[in-house]
């Protein structure tokens, strides 16, 4: 027993205590590194994301923007403001509902009643609120961002050019 | 198994070496996790950006021909790096420039709309937007 005590030099300690701050400190870049990288994705997913829902707000309004036809409506399905397009020529009678629920944009194309059931989850969002201009013939979308701990609203606005 | 029987281990030396390697090999790795974030960042700032570069020109559309008519001068909006509309241009980040111009050569009422938001810090242009607008006379 004695004889294995001494073989302990102080070179082995010295070893020793640098592998375990170096496991230290290797564990903790893993971490914060993974970490970084959760971050890094979702943040760039919820850009992703609010881009998707931005252009597609604003083509599907571009696409069908013709006299007194796009409007905003409170409680079309279930309570829920809505953006209501009502489509001509060869679609004519159909209506586009583009709405926000549950953290989700939807559309729903018919010409019936609309209902969630029949509408189609567009993409998911942090929340999406409507407002009408009526005196600049405007429609102003807001989109809430996550910026850090809080979160903001973007405006994007879009000018009817039916007036 | 003969190695350790023979009880010999890895020299001070090649621990150290190890090491390090390692080290090198970690820091150059969160490197590209911080370049990613910067990258996102620079993304994110870009977009809205865009945003609001598109949402003055949204603006200027909602004009009538009369209005359209008077504005002769660029307009300048400056925004700090919240994006919140200030008037003191040193401690602005952003500079959103308007411009509005009448091209007869098409059409009378036709008006040619550049909007352009630059960061200050940098002097980039971090969008620039150029579209035609027809301004209907209202009766």
């Amino acid at each position: 027993m004695k004889s294995r005590r001494s073989k302990v030099s102080i070179e082995s300690i010295m070893v020793m205590l640098l592998m375990i701050a170096f496991s230290i400190a290797v564990s903790l870049m893993i971490t914060q590194g993974s970490q970084i990288f959760k971050q890094s994705i979702d943040n760039k997913e919820e850009d992703e994301n609010l881009r998707i829902a931005m252009s597609y707000i604003n083509m599907r309004i571009k696409q069908n923007d013709y006299a007194d036809k796009i409007n905003l409506e409170s409680n079309v399905i279930e309570g829920l403001s809505a953006i209501v397009i009502e489509h001509i020529d060869e679609e004519e009678g159909f209506r586009s509902y583009i709405y926000y629920d549950d953290n989700y944009l939807y559309e729903c194309y018919t010409d019936e009643i609309p209902t969630k059931e029949i509408s189609t989850q567009i993409i998911d969002s942090n929340g999406i609120r409507f407002e009408e201009r009526i005196d600049k013939n405007q429609l102003v979308i807001y989109y809430s961002q996550r910026r850090g701990q809080d979160m903001i609203e973007l405006e994007q606005i879009i000018t009817l050019r039916s007036n | 198994m003969k190695r350790l029987l023979k009880n010999e281990g890895f020299t001070l030396i090649e621990v150290i070496m190890s090491i390090a390697i390692l080290s090198i090999v970690s820091a150059v790795v969160l490197q590209l996790f911080i370049s990613s974030m910067d990258l996102n960042n620079k993304s994110r700032t870009i977009d809205v950006a865009g945003v609001y570069a598109a949402n003055a020109i949204e603006n200027l559309k909602a004009l009538t021909s009369e209005e359209a008519r008077v504005i002769k001068q660029d307009q300048e909006w400056l925004y700090d790096s919240d994006w919140q509309l200030i008037n003191d241009n040193k401690s602005a980040q952003f500079k959103l420039v308007v411009k509005l111009r009448e091209n007869i050569d098409v059409a009378e009422n036709f008006y040619e709309i550049q909007s352009k938001m630059i960061d200050q810090k940098t002097d980039e242009v971090l969008v620039e937007y150029i579209t035609g607008h027809y301004y209907f006379k209202k009766e």
